[in-house]
């Protein structure tokens, strides 16, 4: 869809020039603030910039996090609920392996609710209740806390996920042919389709999707969802280390991971094994794309395993606890506002998360025709939001606290020094490129995505619920920076 | 599967293999810092601070 492996040209520059700096500052800003008391991006940004951008910016940090929480808690709850369904034996596809794809397409349009809005709710869908086990589950792992939960979890469940996934990489590079009615949909194909440079259009080079804006945005957007930069997640983790803790080399470590995680075993497991089970033709319209892939594609290639349906159910329950460990970090950064700000204690700011959190899960959840509420949180949020707010980060880095001195400060006590030439990433080349992908958005895609909305009612319904609650974080985090400015004043008076 | 697929394969994986090698390599060779309390998950030092 984006030139085959030509793609991975805009995909290594966007990591390069933005996903690890990026990631770098975030870590870097976060362990600043939190030397100075902060924990939250709006309480971060403020202890460098106080002015108004800087809270508005810190109110998208807030923002941005929770809206992809709305959504992705239901995603994540798929991935709990085939588990379940692998185990309980609810998964039962025909014997024919020819008839495997429409059966998984089918179970996957009907478990998620695709044809009809409210389908979820009709009291016959296993869906809404492991929506709702798994919305529950994240608030309690924050009400109880982080670091005895969660980080046990990532300790075993993470590298048990990527065994995991190496058998399963195992089993599809060895399936060959596995419908000999397709001698075409072979390993060697499945490959090639994933890496093989091709022309977007019938008359381009092999290298044509370099020229298309649409490849780079793409290519963007991937690196910062692998990395979650551009979320203000990491900036909280981060302002929980010590003033004199690595940032540097954890960063790049962590980003380094992610990679590994994505090409290397979802660029060889994913797509292929669409291919071989699904042809070429049909990857473009599975609903929602490389997500629908792994609901589709996956579930079928362990049809052609051993103990397939155990598989089913190892590799879907690891993948919802690696999911989890994603969605409670969303939470993290609205909860360290809640506190912060507003001085409250934990269980409040919990329940009040989840006061705010739910209606739009809810949305999510009954307006699943097409997936059409999702579409236009991610679009608009988990797209376009990210890419303002990584802008935002890289100035204020760059130019407002200064490159040079950021990088000193993040060299501090890091086990890797950051290359000086850095500062000229951060300072030119990536708010340049952030630029260009706004723009190339504004000329490409926001006129037909605005069109979008206004024709269909769900879609202006979900904007419009978008725009009050950014609004209401814009409001909050007024509010909360008046707070501070009085503490601080009030401390300077108090020494003068 | 076409030789540049193979080319664009081979760079891609290989890039991010070695990233990782060095990564890892570096973190697994850090010495500890003078005064530091061990590293133990679950210690006082190691989630003094963290959201609980």
């Amino acid at each position: 869809m984006y030139g085959g492996g030509t793609f991975m040209i805009p995909y290594f520059v966007s990591l390069l020039v933005l996903g690890i700096p990026i990631c770098w500052i975030e870590w870097t800003l976060g362990r600043h603030g939190g030397r100075h008391g902060r924990n939250s991006a709006p309480g971060i940004f403020a202890v460098i910039w106080e002015h108004p951008l800087a809270r508005v910016f810190g109110a998208m940090a807030v923002f941005i996090p929770v809206v992809i929480y709305m959504y992705y808690v239901f995603i994540e709850s798929w991935c709990f609920g085939y588990a379940w369904q692998y185990l309980s034996g609810a998964i039962a596809p025909p014997g024919d392996p020819a008839a495997y794809s429409d059966y998984f397409s089918q179970h996957f349009n009907r478990y998620i609710g695709v044809d009809a809005d409210g389908s979820l709710f009709g009291g016959s869908s296993p869906a809404l209740a492991f929506l709702v086990l798994c919305f529950a589950l994240n608030f309690a792992i924050i009400y109880r806390g982080l670091a005895r939960g969660i980080e046990m979890l990532c300790k075993w469940g993470m590298p048990a996920l990527i065994v995991a996934a190496l058998l399963i990489l195992c089993r599809v590079l060895t399936l060959g042919t596995p419908d000999p009615r397709f001698p075409d949909r072979n390993v060697l194909n499945g490959l090639g389709f994933m890496w093989n440079p091709k022309p977007l259009g019938a008359a381009g080079g092999a290298f044509s999707a370099l020229f298309d804006p649409q490849v780079w945005i793409e290519a963007a957007g991937q690196i910062f969802f692998t990395l979650s930069v551009g979320f203000g997640i990491i900036m909280t983790y981060a302002s929980y280390l010590g003033p004199d803790e690595d940032v540097a080399l954890s960063g790049l470590t962590a980003s380094a991971a992610n990679e590994l995680c994505e090409v290397c075993l979802g660029g060889l497991i994913t797509i292929p094994a669409a291919f071989l089970f699904l042809g070429a033709a049909p990857l473009q319209h599975v609903v929602g794309s490389t997500i629908g892939l792994g609901f589709h594609a996956v579930p079928v290639s362990f049809e052609y395993f051993p103990f397939g349906h155990l598989f089913g159910f190892l590799c879907f329950g690891l993948l919802a606890l690696a999911a989890l460990t994603s969605s409670v970090s969303m939470l993290q950064p609205a909860l360290a506002f809640l506190r912060e700000g507003f001085a409250i204690g934990h269980t409040r700011a919990v329940a009040l998360l989840a006061l705010l959190v739910t209606p739009g899960t809810a949305l999510v959840a009954y307006y699943s025709k097409d997936t059409a509420a999702l579409n236009v949180m991610d679009y608009w949020v988990g797209s376009v939001s990210l890419v303002l707010l990584a802008l935002f980060e890289v100035l204020l880095f760059g130019w407002v606290f200064g490159a040079e001195r950021g990088i000193a400060e993040a060299n501090r006590g890091s086990d890797l020094r950051i290359p000086a030439f850095f500062s000229v990433v951060i300072r030119y080349v990536a708010p340049v490129f952030l630029v260009a992908i706004l723009a190339a958005f504004a000329w490409q895609s926001f006129p037909a995505q605005a069109r979008a909305v206004a024709a269909n009612p769900v879609a202006m319904t979900t904007a419009a619920v978008l725009a009050a609650l950014f609004l209401a974080c814009v409001a909050l985090t007024n509010a909360a920076a008046r707070g501070w400015r009085t503490k601080a004043t009030g401390r300077t008076g108090g020494c003068a | 599967m076409t030789t540049a697929g193979l080319v664009v394969m081979a760079l891609s994986l290989g890039f991010v293999v070695t990233l990782n090698v060095y990564c890892f390599a570096r973190v697994l060779g850090r010495r500890p810092r003078p005064g530091a309390a061990p590293a133990a998950s679950g210690s006082p030092s190691r989630d003094a601070g963290r959201p609980e």
